[in-house]
C-alpha cells in the first residue's frame, strides 16, 4: 500500500464520523467568527499536499559517453605522468630516434639532442650542457641559459629515412631525402657575439641531404647508426662515427655486439692496471690491447677491431717513445675510479717526456738526447684544463707553467662486470666541464679578441719598466692605465726575461677611454710610435702568446733611448676581431704577410707608418680597406717610400 | 537562435574547453631552445635545470601542475557527462580549470619568457576560459507550471 493511500485512510479515521451537511454548516460557523473572515474569496485556500518523488533527468547517451571518454583520459593522463617520471628519453624505432634528433635541431634545443643520443656514450653530456648554458649566460656570451644558440636558426625538412637492421640491437638509418637549411640572425645574437662578429649581415645556407658523401661520382647515402638500450632506440654518436671511419677506408666489417658479448676478458683487474696497461699499449704500439681496455659500452673500438687493426696496419701506425717509469693511483667511487698518472721517459728524438697529473711535458723538438733544455720557447708543458689554449685544441689544452688550480689531472676508469675499462667520454667531459667552469669574462674578452673590454690590471707611469704577468695558457693580456698628453708619441720595449732571447710573442695597442683604438689599432711596437690625439687617460692593451714573464716599458718616445727607437722591424695595425697586419718599413728585413691595410680615407698614412713599398700595388677592396701585395718579389724587401692613399 | 540551440552551442563550447586542455599535453610548451621538445617531467627538469624558478614552487609541484591541465580537462568532461556543464560540478570544475590554466600559463612566461613561449599554455589558456564560457552562457532554464 503505498504512502498516500495510507495518509488517506489516516485522515479518514480522523475525528467522529459525520454526514456532509454537518461539516459545511461547520465550516461556515468558522469563517463567520475568525480572520479568516477577511480572506479574499477568490485566493485558495492552502490544501495540504503530499509532494511526490522529484522526476528524475532522464539519461542521454551521449552524456555518458562523454563522461566514461573523461574517465578514460583522465586514465590515460595519470597513465602519462608516471610513465614519464619513469621512463627514458630515445625514440621506440631507428627512425623515430633520428627525427627526434632532427627535431631538436629544427628547435635549436641542444638538451634535447643529449636525450635522444645514446646513454651509455654520453654520460653526463646532459649536466655539462647545462652547465655550459648557464655559464655562458653568466658570461653574457647568450642572452638567455635556455636558449644559448639564439641567433642561429637550423631547419631539417622532409626527411627520407630507411633503417637497415646490423643486428639485434643496432640499425643503420640511411637519410635518402631531406634538407638542413642554417641561417644567421645577428640581432638576435648577444651584444658581445655580435661585436664579434662584425657583419650585420644575414648568412644561409642549405645542404641538399640526397647529394650524400664520398667518391662524387659514386655517392653514397648519408647514414645515422641507432642502437637499442633498454628497450629504447637512440642515436649512437660513437657507432655513427666508426662506421663513417669503416666505410669511407674500405674496411672489414664490424662485429656489433661482440664487445658488450666479451665485456668479461676484456679491460684489466684494477683501475691502475687499466691506466698502466694502457701506457705500455701504446708505447708497444699493441692496437689490439689498448681497444681492449676502452669501455665497449662507450666507445666501441672493439666491435671495429677487425677495421681499426687494418687501419693502423695499413698506415704502419707506430708510436715512438720509452717508459722509463710509471705509477698510477686510483681513487675508487663505486664503479667509478679517478686514476692519477705519474711518468716519464724519453722521446723519439731523445728527449725526455713526463706526466705528472693532468700536465704533460713534451720533449724539446730536435734536442738531443741528455740536452739540458732551459729556453722557454722548446720547454712546453701542456696541462688539461687550461681556460686558454692553442686554437688548434680549441683552447682546452694549453702552454702553461703549471696546472690551473681546480683543473682535472686524473683519468676515469669505469666498471663492468668486474673489469676495469678507460672511459674516454668521462675524462673528456670532466676536462670540459673544468674548463667551463675555469672560463671568466676576460677570457672571453680575449678569446673573442676584444681586449679593449678588458679593465686595467694596474696604472703605470711612462718611461717605467713593469713585469708582464707570467701566462697561464696559450695567450693573455695585461692592461695598463696611464696619463697622456695631446701630440705625446708613446713607444712600448719589451725586454726578453729569458737568455736566449723572445720567449713569446705580442700585440699591444693604445685605447681611448670609450675603448676605440687610437691611430686605428697601430701598435706602439718595433720601434713605432704612436700619437696621442688628446690630453686624457688611456689604457695600453698587451696580448701575450707564449709563457710570458717579460718585461715591458712604455716610453715617452721622446725620453726612449737611442736603440729603442732604432729598433726597426714590422709596423703593424689591428684589423679587427683578433686580426692583426704586419708589414715590413725599413730595408733589410723580411717582409712578412703584407696583408690588409686601413689608412683613413683621403689622408696621408702618419710617417713613419708606411702604407706599401714602392714595388707593392695596392688595390681598394670592397669594404673599403687596401689590400697590398707586392706583385714582384714578395718575399724581398724594397725601399721605402711614404706614401698616401687616395 | 532557439533555446535549445543555445544550450547546444554552449554545452560544444564546454567541451572544447575539455578537448583543448587535454589537447595542451601534446603541444609544445616552449617554442625553442632548450625545453622545446620536451613535455611534462622532463620539460619542467630542464627549465628548472637551467636556472629559472618561480618563488615557493618546486620542481616537483611545478611538474604536478602541467599534469593538472590535462586531468582537469578530463575532468571536465567527466562533469558533462555525469551531471551537466552548468551543473555546480561542471562549474567548479570550469573554475578550477580556469585558475589552474591562467596561473600556469603565468608561471611559463617568468620561466621561459613571452619569445619562448610554445603553443601549449596558450591552448591550455584558452580552453580554461572556453570551460567558463560554456558553464556560464546562457543562463539556467526556468521551469514554469
Amino acid at each position: 500500500m503505498s504512502e498516500l493511500q495510507e495518509r488517506l485512510n489516516a485522515l479518514s479515521r480522523r475525528g467522529k464520523p459525520r454526514g456532509v451537511d454537518a461539516v459545511f454548516d461547520e465550516a461556515a460557523r468558522i469563517a463567520a467568527t475568525t480572520a479568516e473572515a477577511e480572506v479574499d474569496g477568490d485566493e485558495l485556500d492552502p490544501i495540504p499536499f503530499v509532494s511526490t518523488e522529484p522526476a528524475r533527468r532522464p539519461r542521454r547517451r551521449m552524456s555518458s559517453l562523454i563522461a566514461a571518454t573523461g574517465v578514460t583520459v583522465l586514465l590515460l593522463v595519470s597513465m602519462l605522468a608516471v610513465t614519464a617520471f619513469l621512463g627514458s628519453g630515445g625514440a621506440n624505432t631507428p627512425e623515430g630516434a633520428v627525427r627526434k634528433l632532427a627535431d631538436a635541431i629544427s628547435h635549436e634545443d641542444p638538451l634535447a639532442a643529449a636525450d635522444v643520443l645514446a646513454p651509455s656514450e654520453i654520460q653526463s653530456l646532459h649536466g655539462t650542457l647545462d652547465a655550459a648554458s648557464k655559464r655562458a649566460a653568466e658570461l653574457k656570451l647568450v642572452q638567455q641559459a635556455g636558449a644559448p644558440l639564439s641567433g642561429l636558426d637550423f631547419d631539417v625538412d622532409d626527411l627520407q629515412l630507411t633503417a637497415e637492421n646490423l643486428g639485434a640491437d643496432y640499425a643503420k638509418v640511411r637519410i635518402q631525402g631531406g634538407t638542413i637549411r642554417a641561417r644567421t640572425e645577428h640581432e638576435k645574437f648577444s651584444p658581445l657575439v655580435q661585436k664579434s662578429l662584425g657583419d650585420p649581415a644575414t648568412n644561409e645556407g642549405r645542404v641538399d641531404l640526397r647529394q650524400g658523401w664520398g667518391d662524387e661520382s659514386a655517392p653514397q647515402d648519408l647514414f645515422v647508426v641507432a642502437v637499442r638500450q633498454g628497450g629504447h632506440w637512440y642515436v649512437s654518436a660513437a657507432y655513427t662515427t666508426l662506421e663513417y671511419i669503416r666505410v669511407g677506408n674500405e674496411l672489414p666489417a664490424a662485429d656489433f655486439g661482440s664487445g658488450a658479448r666479451n665485456i668479461a676478458t676484456l679491460g684489466a683487474d684494477t683501475p691502475e692496471a687499466a691506466v698502466e696497461n694502457g701506457m705500455r699499449a701504446l708505447q708497444a704500439s699493441d692496437w689490439s690491447a689498448l681497444i681492449a681496455l676502452a669501455d665497449p659500452k662507450e666507445l666501441p673500438l672493439y666491435d671495429y677491431r677487425a677495421a681499426l687493426l687494418e687501419h693502423a696496419n695499413r698506415n704502419e701506425t707506430k708510436t715512438e717513445f720509452t717508459i722509463s717509469s710509471m705509477a698510477a693511483t686510483a681513487t675508487v667511487s663505486g664503479d667509478t675510479a679517478k686514476v692519477s698518472l705519474t711518468a716519464a721517459g724519453t722521446g723519439g728524438s731523445g728527449g725526455t717526456w713526463s706526466v705528472d697529473g693532468g700536465c704533460f711535458r713534451a720533449p724539446p723538438s730536435g734536442s738531443s738526447e741528455g740536452e739540458n733544455v732551459t729556453s722557454g720557447e722548446e720547454d712546453t708543458t701542456w696541462c688539461v684544463g687550461q681556460t686558454f689554449g692553442s686554437p688548434f685544441s680549441l683552447g682546452l689544452v694549453g702552454s702553461s707553467v703549471g696546472p690551473r688550480p681546480g683543473g682535472p689531472s686524473e683519468i676515469t676508469v669505469v666498471r663492468r662486470e668486474g673489469r676495469w675499462f678507460i672511459s674516454p667520454a668521462g675524462t673528456a667531459l670532466d676536462v670540459l666541464d673544468t674548463w667551463i667552469a675555469n672560463t671568466d669574462q676576460r677570457a672571453l674578452y680575449i678569446l673573442l679578441g676584444q681586449v679593449e673590454s678588458l679593465p686595467p690590471d694596474a696604472v703605470i707611469t711612462l718611461n717605467t719598466k713593469v713585469r708582464l704577468p707570467e701566462s697561464t695558457g696559450y695567450a693573455n693580456a695585461a692592461v695598463y692605465e696611464f696619463q697622456g698628453r695631446a701630440g705625446q708619441e708613446v713607444l712600448a720595449d719589451i725586454t726578453p726575461h729569458l737568455p736566449d732571447g723572445e720567449c713569446c710573442s705580442y700585440n699591444a695597442f693604445i685605447v681611448n677611454a670609450d675603448g676605440s683604438y687610437v691611430s686605428d689599432g697601430s701598435m706602439p711596437l718595433y720601434g713605432n710610435p704612436v700619437a696621442l690625439p688628446a690630453d686624457g687617460t688611456y689604457r695600453i692593451v698587451v696580448t701575450i702568446y707564449g709563457n710570458g714573464g717579460d718585461s715591458f716599458t712604455l716610453w715617452d718616445a721622446a725620453q726612449a733611448p737611442a736603440d729603442v727607437r732604432k729598433k726597426t722591424g714590422e709596423s703593424c695595425r689591428h684589423v679587427g676581431g683578433a686580426g692583426t697586419s704586419c708589414f715590413d718599413s725599413a730595408s733589410g728585413s723580411d717582409v712578412l704577410d703584407p696583408g690588409v691595410v686601413t689608412p683613413g680615407a683621403g689622408t696621408a698614412l702618419p710617417a713613419p707608418t708606411i702604407a706599401k713599398d714602392s714595388g707593392e700595388t695596392c688595390v681598394q677592396t670592397s669594404n673599403g680597406k687596401y689590400d697590398c701585395s707586392n706583385s714582384a718579389t714578395a718575399d724581398s724587401s724594397l725601399p721605402v717610400d711614404a706614401t698616401s692613399i687616395p | 537562435m532557439n533555446e535549445r540551440t543555445k544550450f547546444g552551442v554552449a554545452d560544444g563550447i564546454y567541451l572544447v574547453g575539455g578537448g583543448a586542455l587535454v589537447g595542451s599535453a601534446f603541444l609544445y610548451w616552449v617554442a625553442r631552445g632548450a625545453g622545446s621538445g620536451l613535455r611534462g617531467h622532463d620539460l619542467i627538469d630542464t627549465v628548472v635545470a637551467l636556472g629559472n624558478h618561480v618563488p615557493a614552487l618546486s620542481s616537483g609541484r611545478l611538474t604536478l601542475l602541467w599534469y593538472l591541465i590535462p586531468a582537469l580537462g578530463a575532468a571536465s568532461w567527466i562533469a558533462f557527462g555525469v551531471a551537466g556543464p552548468r551543473s555546480r560540478a561542471g562549474r567548479i570544475v570550469a573554475i578550477s580549470a580556469a585558475l589552474m590554466a591562467a596561473f600556469t600559463f603565468g608561471v611559463f612566461v617568468r620561466l621561459v619568457g613571452w619569445q619562448r613561449l610554445g603553443w601549449g599554455p596558450k591552448v591550455a589558456l584558452l580552453g580554461g576560459l572556453a570551460l567558463v564560457l560554456g558553464a556560464w552562457l546562457p543562463p539556467k532554464r526556468v521551469r514554469s507550471w
